[in-house]
């Protein structure tokens, strides 16, 4: 199942003169995990938000049949975003919150958000202000798990969060939300964290995008090549973007179809694929 | 109808506070004057020694009731009109201040529906708010005007009702006013937009310098608009008492006029000009 249900065409938004995104074109399809990979101020946020129809830009957003315009709330029949968990209204209380929700919107799921409120632990009279970001994550997945939408966007979600929370709040949304007809789009700049979870990977630098491809067919198309560092001319005559010098070794990022005798090869993780891709240091990602 | 529920009701949970300011100076002000007659009591005085009316002409009684009722409403529109001016800055940029404005604009209701609700708590709220304490300010005082004075109970019920529709008005006219200042300015938007108007006002200033136009000036033309008095022309104390009561009949021109009507044509502009500035902002 792979129709194309969510796309970009020459999407671009300038912010005075600098320009956001640069003729972005993508085509997502349906049952994908999906990460959006960038550093940081690559555009990232800005396409999802052009994405939701948050911001004025040029070029056409469309999902499925519909063509989002600026400011276009229809889009949130199918599509759930969480920009990142302290994006909640801290003057409401935990049931205020849920409540609102449930009245505002026309998905909501009271079954599911039963559920998910009885394992949640939340206090229910607590204002959300005085919640720990844990619980405040508990909460952002609550209300944007409990909808029955096929699309959720998830921009830096754990920006703040420790590992555990981390951890679980990619758990939840895996179990609680994922099958195979609905699609999940993750911006992020840790790709160590969503490196499992991903089908799908989108490279962005300077608002355009580098790269769009299945994550199997990427990690087979590249792969890393290590050589004693005496062998060095070896492999940068192949002139890798992503060169990483160890004691005695050297290694690379190169096309699969480069093969140097007497190399060790193993799998590139997501971090050393993207800065072969886009360039920079290992800090960068 | 389940989403314009849900909008209201999360407008009252989140603003409930600053749209009682009207509730909680009123009830400080009863609080007080009950303090103040209890000791009057435990120290043997009655009430006539806390209000007095002794040396009034003969037949202004009915002017007293009138009058006081009157400004007592009117210094509860005025309270509540800096309410509804301060509310409006809340309700629109609240959220954007407050990180959240993405979680609210991330549902699938209509622009009209949220603005509606809004807009619903800084007007018709507030004037409701505003209509249901001067009310009982005017009952609370009539009663104790009759004790008093010998005028019928028709008179502070015309002053409060004269003051209340003159103050709606206004908070209305303010309300719409603040609400066109914060649907353009996101931080300190009533200041802003003071500042935009005291521009305007230098500029026609100048103007009429250089120019000798005469062009009128926007200040005084707002001062005419937000005033929440009730004309009284000619002024009571050179009026036979007599007169008095047609004097108050005729204080409705006043209301029912075409200021007033201009009033809520302005107020009707303001309020789609703010609400259109509101829907065009980007959301980041």
């Amino acid at each position: 199942m792979s129709e194309f249900i969510y796309q970009t065409s020459n999407l671009t938004k300038h912010y005075g003169k600098f320009r956001a995104l640069d003729n972005v074109n993508l085509s997502l399809g349906r049952g994908k995990i999906i990460g959006l990979l960038g550093k940081n101020g690559a555009g990232k946020s800005t396409l999802m938000r052009c994405m939701l129809g948050f911001l004025d830009h040029q070029g056409s957003v469309t999902l499925g049949d519909k063509v989002i315009k600026h400011r276009d709330h229809s889009i949130f029949n199918d599509v759930a975003f969480i920009p990142d968990v302290s994006g909640l209204d801290d003057r409401l209380t935990v049931r205020q919150t849920v409540r609102y929700i449930s009245g505002v919107n026309g998905r909501w799921n009271e079954e599911r958000a039963q559920k998910l409120l009885a394992i949640s632990n939340l206090p229910l009279n607590f204002k959300v202000g005085k919640l720990s970001k844990g619980m405040k994550t508990k909460l952002y997945l609550l209300i944007t798990l409990s909808l029955d939408v096929s699309f959720l966007l998830l921009d830096e979600p754990t920006l703040g969060l420790d590992i555990a929370f981390r951890k679980e709040f990619f758990n939840t949304i895996l179990g609680e939300f994922f099958d195979e007809s609905k699609t999940i789009l993750i911006s992020t700049h840790q790709a160590e964290e969503v490196e499992d979870l991903l089908q799908e990977v989108i490279f962005i630098d300077q608002g355009r995008i580098l790269l769009h491809e299945d994550m199997e067919g990427l990690k087979t198309r590249l792969r890393v090549a290590t050589l004693p560092a005496d062998r060095e001319a070896e492999i940068l005559k192949h002139q890798p973007r992503l060169v990483s010098r160890t004691l005695g070794s050297i290694s690379a990022v190169l096309d699969s179809a480069i093969d140097i005798p007497g190399a060790n090869y193993s799998r590139a993780n997501l971090a050393d694929l993207f800065l072969s891709v886009v360039g920079g240091t290992n800090e960068a990602v | 109808m389940k989403q314009c529920k849900a909008l209201l009701r999360k407008e009252w949970d989140t603003h409930w506070p600053g749209f009682l300011i009207p509730l909680w100076i009123t009830g400080g002000v009863y609080v007080t004057a009950l303090i103040g007659w209890i000791i009057s009591l435990i120290r043997g005085h009655s009430l006539s020694a806390l209000v007095s009316v002794s040396g009034m002409p003969a037949g202004y009684d009915a002017y007293v009731l009138y009058s006081t009722a009157a400004a007592v409403t009117t210094l509860l529109g005025f309270i509540s009109m800096i309410s509804a001016a301060g509310l409006a800055d809340s309700v629109i940029n609240g959220g954007f201040k407050r990180r959240c404005e993405i979680l609210h604009f991330s549902q699938p209701v209509s622009f009209l529906k949220i603005a509606g609700s809004k807009y619903l708590l800084v007007s018709l709220a507030s004037i409701l708010l505003f209509g249901l304490l001067s009310l009982l300010n005017a009952a609370v005082i009539t009663m104790i005007g009759r004790t008093l004075v010998s005028a019928g109970f028709q008179y502070g019920f015309t002053g409060w009702l004269q003051s209340f529709i003159g103050g709606s008005l206004s908070i209305f006219f303010v309300g719409s006013l603040a609400w066109l200042f914060a649907g353009i300015f996101k931080h300190k938007s009533f200041l802003l937009g003071l500042l935009v108007l005291l521009g305007i006002e230098i500029v026609i200033g100048v103007l009429n310098y250089t120019t000798g136009w005469h062009i009128p000036s926007l200040f005084e033309f707002l001062g005419r608009m937000i005033a929440l008095k009730v004309e009284i022309d000619p002024p009571v104390s050179v009026l036979p008492s007599a007169e008095i009561n047609a004097l108050i009949g005729r204080s409705w021109n006043s209301i029912l006029s075409w200021t007033s009507a201009l009033k809520l044509a302005l107020s009707a502009a303001f309020t789609l000009a703010g609400a259109w500035f509101y829907q065009n902002r980007e959301l980041s």
